[in-house]
């Protein structure tokens, strides 16, 4: 008896070490997605924030300076009362919407499950660019209300316009966790109200739209927090004198080199933005977050919508399309303006996106950052997520929530702190720099898809592998890597969309040398050269498109 | 097709599982399996079979104790070094790989030559009956092939030993039946070592030679099917292999007496000195005649309460007039189908076919 007892004490110590060496071993894989995060998120905050504590002086003077000025106050309620504006238009945009997107049947749902995923994943700028035309004094819908025999509406560089161009922009942000919390409502239940006495919409209002909440509270958290965020929008539909909080911010940086003011202003919006979500967190899934993952799931009535719904889903389908057509018809013009809807047709400035060599030197920058950071994002997001996915520690929980962050950080913020550090490292207007900067934006799509294919992933698969004789390695190689594969492959083309349109650290961070696509854009809506942006717009929107499309296939194949 | 190898003998030395430091799941456990011995572990669920097959695999470290194959100790050694083969619950067969890469996929670990490999596999594949699906994957066979499949990746390297964890759980009755039959041939042919897991106490009567059963983490007995079913060590292993009649009691000079004091004589000898004891018989050694027939020999008056039909035969079930816990006939050549429910009985054993067994 003694015997034994001696005997378990020493194995339990063999045990620890041998079961220590067995965990290290994969959470290490982790490292390098830390320690990219670490170079182009962590570092540059915390210097960020170093400076806006400390220069010029040690203290808060730098954030009491900002909340005392006037512009600034202005800025920051004007942000939060367009946010509320968006938030609450989105929600009444959206809740319909996303019903019957639950109600329809096969085909019907496909359609409406395309108009919002693909706004996701065709260019924030080009969209943007849309709006541009779409609002400008002689843009559409002014035509529309001239044509009417009704006043022309100034609607550029307004609250007005940017509210409404916010509106289109974030409502797929909205329709996607109220569809998702929507499809885990039992309909039976309103069923079973009905058959108590309630009215249809009673029965809606009183148990339908309860347990669709936490989809109301995780779209709106989404939304708000990203429209308190936004950057290029503001800037090309607003006015510098109805400045919101990004562009304020911006400004600091690109115009008064105030990095301590512009820091402080980026903890403000950051510390705005912890606090909602905080308060929200319970509600928001990853899958949410990075905009349609997964959300071709779950049971639908499959039922012939009611008329008030069917019209409702058409105007919103109408909305999340129209940037659409208005770009794709402005590319084909022929003459040198914005003019919308063209006298004139042609492929001039197809032929002129492709040729001329200030649009093409910006593609291929584009092309190459993106290959090269989704690259990157694919290695190192899978080698985290196994990493992460595969051990059993709770500080793994932390790791990959950290692992998140850039999804929730505004990008305004991201964006100045990196620029200031990179600065100091001579990574600013550097493709090194831009490289790191988009991988980092792209690894928690790489981590969100690859952690859900390892989750459903059998691990008696590896058992069996080393039963019959494969090595750690063998087994990775052979069954592990062949069968997360598609994940990954989602996860990089996700990170390669993102790259290819990223805009806001693109814009501090790239350099006469190194100009993207979207920054291109960006100037020449700024500089109302002419056309081409409409053609590169297109060319965007197509290519985006395909390659979502690719994805949806791929994953439907397994 | 004979196969030039031979099973390896395995010894488990004082086998301990504890997870987490808490209740052992299992608990010393040693079991001697001789070499070429097809070895089932018998229990309920939570019994600890699967934690004893997984720590001899390698899969889960054990806690104290030894597994030793051929006497070389694999208890630190990763399962990929212990030369086993494995058919998992389910199959965990390789989805992204045809039925072909599925079965040379421990033979490329081997790094053998594509010759080899192509030979091997084909006569395995032969002799699991798989001819003509070696460019399936997995997703497009039955339950049954896929069982196949299973095997045919674990023997296909011809390992000493061969472990199986419920592989026909997964399988419709009468498939199972089938591919029980096709396992034991597959043992007398291959000649491994088998050790088996099952909680199905007649898969466990069909197939092995020997049965280890299973209960809280221990093993209770170890036996022949034959051993086991005749001569249960206890309570448990007598109500879990096969039906049985219990009936409690005490010894008291000679005979028995059972708690409703009714003495019935017995023949076996031993557990003079326990208090708790019991007796056993099984159903197909109950005898019903009349109520007044020969109702003077070794039995008990009892009541017909409900007659169930089996197909082959018939179960009788029965009250005792003195109290106790119900009793069970079966009839297998309708001996007694003038019987009702009802009917009152008179039901009778040859002490020879009642065991006494300890009840605590």
């Amino acid at each position: 008896m003694e015997q034994s007892l001696v005997g378990a004490g020493d194995w339990s110590r063999r045990r620890t070490r041998w079961k220590t060496r067995l965990t290290a071993g994969r959470e290490v894989l982790a490292l390098p997605a830390f320690l990219l995060l670490l170079l182009v998120t962590i570092l540059p905050l915390g210097w960020l924030l170093f400076t806006s504590l400390t220069d010029p002086m040690p203290g808060f003077g730098n954030y009491a300076e900002l909340l005392s000025r006037a512009g600034f106050q202005r800025a920051f309620l004007r942000t939060l009362k367009m946010a509320t504006i968006v938030t609450g238009v989105t929600l009444l945009l959206g809740y319909p919407y996303a019903y019957a997107m639950t109600l329809a049947g096969r085909r019907t749902w496909l359609l409406l499950t395309i108009l919002v995923l693909l706004p996701l994943w065709t260019s924030l700028m080009a969209r943007t660019f849309a709006w541009v035309i779409l609002l400008s004094d002689n843009g559409v819908i002014n035509n529309m209300l001239n044509a009417l025999g009704l006043e022309r509406l100034p609607l550029i560089r307004t609250e007005l316009g940017v509210t409404i161009g916010m509106t289109q922009l974030l409502l797929p942000f909205m329709v996607l966790p109220l569809y998702n919390s929507m499809i885990g409502v039992d309909r039976r239940l309103v069923l079973a109200a009905e058959s108590l006495g309630a009215s249809r919409l009673t029965a809606l209002r009183s148990v339908y739209l309860p347990l669709t909440l936490p989809g109301i509270i995780g779209g709106a958290t989404i939304v708000f927090i990203m429209s308190l965020g936004f950057y290029v929008t503001p800037m090309l539909l607003g006015s510098p004198r109805e400045a919101m909080i990004a562009p304020y911010i911006g400004v600091q940086v690109n115009r008064l080199l105030a990095f301590n003011l512009a820091g402080a202003g980026s903890f403000i919006l950051a510390f705005a933005v912890a606090i909602i979500l905080v308060l929200t967190a319970r509600f928001l899934s990853s899958g949410n977050m990075i905009g349609g993952y997964g959300a071709e799931t779950g049971a639908r009535a499959g039922q012939k919508l009611p008329w008030p719904l069917r019209l409702h889903a058409t105007l919103v389908g109408l909305i999340l399309f129209l940037p659409v057509p208005v770009v794709t018809l402005l590319a084909f013009t022929g003459r040198p303006s914005f003019e919308f809807p063209p006298s004139e047709y042609s492929l001039r400035y197809f032929i002129h996106f492709f040729t001329d060599p200030v649009w093409s030197a910006s593609l291929r920058n584009s092309l190459f950052i993106g290959i090269c950071s989704a690259t990157l994002a694919a290695v190192f997001g899978s080698a985290a997520a196994y990493g992460l996915t595969r051990s059993t520690s709770r500080w793994c929980q932390a790791a990959y929530a950290v692992l998140l962050t850039p999804i929730v950080l505004p990008g305004i913020v991201g964006a100045v702190a990196a620029y200031v550090f990179f600065l100091r490292l001579n990574l600013s207007e550097t493709f090194t720099g831009l490289i790191l900067a988009h991988a980092v934006l792209g690894l928690p799509f790489v981590l969100i898809t690859v952690s859900s294919v390892l989750k459903s992933f059998d691990t008696r698969l590896e058992m069996a592998a080393s039963s019959l004789g494969a090595s750690s390695a063998e087994t990775i190689r052979t069954v592990t890597l062949p069968l997360i594969l598609p994940g990954v492959i989602t996860g990089m083309v996700f990170a390669f969309v993102t790259s290819f349109d990223e805009i806001v650290y693109t814009l501090f961070l790239q350099g006469p040398d190194t100009r993207t696509l979207p920054v291109q854009m960006y100037l020449s809506v700024t500089a109302e050269v002419d056309p081409t942006i409409a053609a590169a717009s297109t060319v965007v929107v197509f290519v985006t498109t395909a390659l979502f499309c690719s994805t949806y296939f791929l994953r439907r194949s397994q | 097709m004979t196969s030039s190898q031979h099973g390896a003998r395995v010894d488990l030395g004082n086998l301990t599982k504890r997870f987490h430091g808490g209740e052992a799941a299992v608990l010393d456990v040693n079991l001697n399996i001789k070499a070429g011995c097809f070895m089932t572990f018998l229990g309920p669920s939570g019994s600890g079979k699967t934690t004893t097959l997984n720590m001899i695999a390698g899969f889960i470290r054990q806690t104290v104790g030894s597994v030793r194959i051929d006497t070389r100790d694999v208890s630190d050694l990763p399962p990929n070094k212990r030369q086993l083969g494995m058919v998992f619950q389910h199959y965990a067969l390789f989805p992204h790989l045809s039925v072909f890469e599925n079965i040379a996929y421990p033979l490329r670990r081997r790094r053998m030559s594509e010759d080899q490999i192509k030979m091997k596999v084909g006569d395995t594949i032969k002799r699991v009956h798989l001819e003509g699906f070696e460019k399936k994957h997995p997703q497009q066979l039955s339950g049954g092939q896929q069982q196949r499949v299973a095997v045919a990746r674990a023997i296909v390297y011809e390992p000493p030993v061969l472990l199986m964890d419920e592989p026909l759980g997964a399988l419709d009755r009468k498939l199972r039946e089938e591919l029980q039959l096709e396992l034991s041939r597959l043992h007398r042919d291959v000649g491994s070592t088998f050790i088996y897991v099952t909680h199905d106490q007649e898969e466990a009567l069909a197939l092995s030679d020997q049965i280890a059963v299973f209960r809280d983490g221990r093993i209770e007995q170890v036996g022949t099917p034959e051993a086991l079913y005749s001569d249960p060590a206890n309570l448990f292993v007598a109500r879990f292999l096969g039906e049985s009649n219990i009936i409690h009691g005490q010894r008291r000079s000679g005979a028995f007496v059972s708690r409703h004091d009714q003495v019935l004589e017995v023949q076996s000898t031993g557990l003079a000195g326990e208090t708790e004891i019991a007796l056993m018989v099984r159903p197909e050694s109950m005898r019903l005649s009349g109520k007044n027939g020969s109702g003077s020999g070794n039995g008990l008056a009892a009541t017909v309460t409900d007659i169930v039909y089996l197909g082959s035969s018939r179960k009788i079930i029965l009250k005792t007039l003195q109290g106790g816990d119900d009793l069970i006939a079966r009839e297998v050549s309708g001996q007694y189908s003038s019987i009702e429910r009802g009917a009152e009985v008179f039901v009778g054993w040859s002490p020879h076919d009642a065991k006494l067994i300890r009840a605590a």
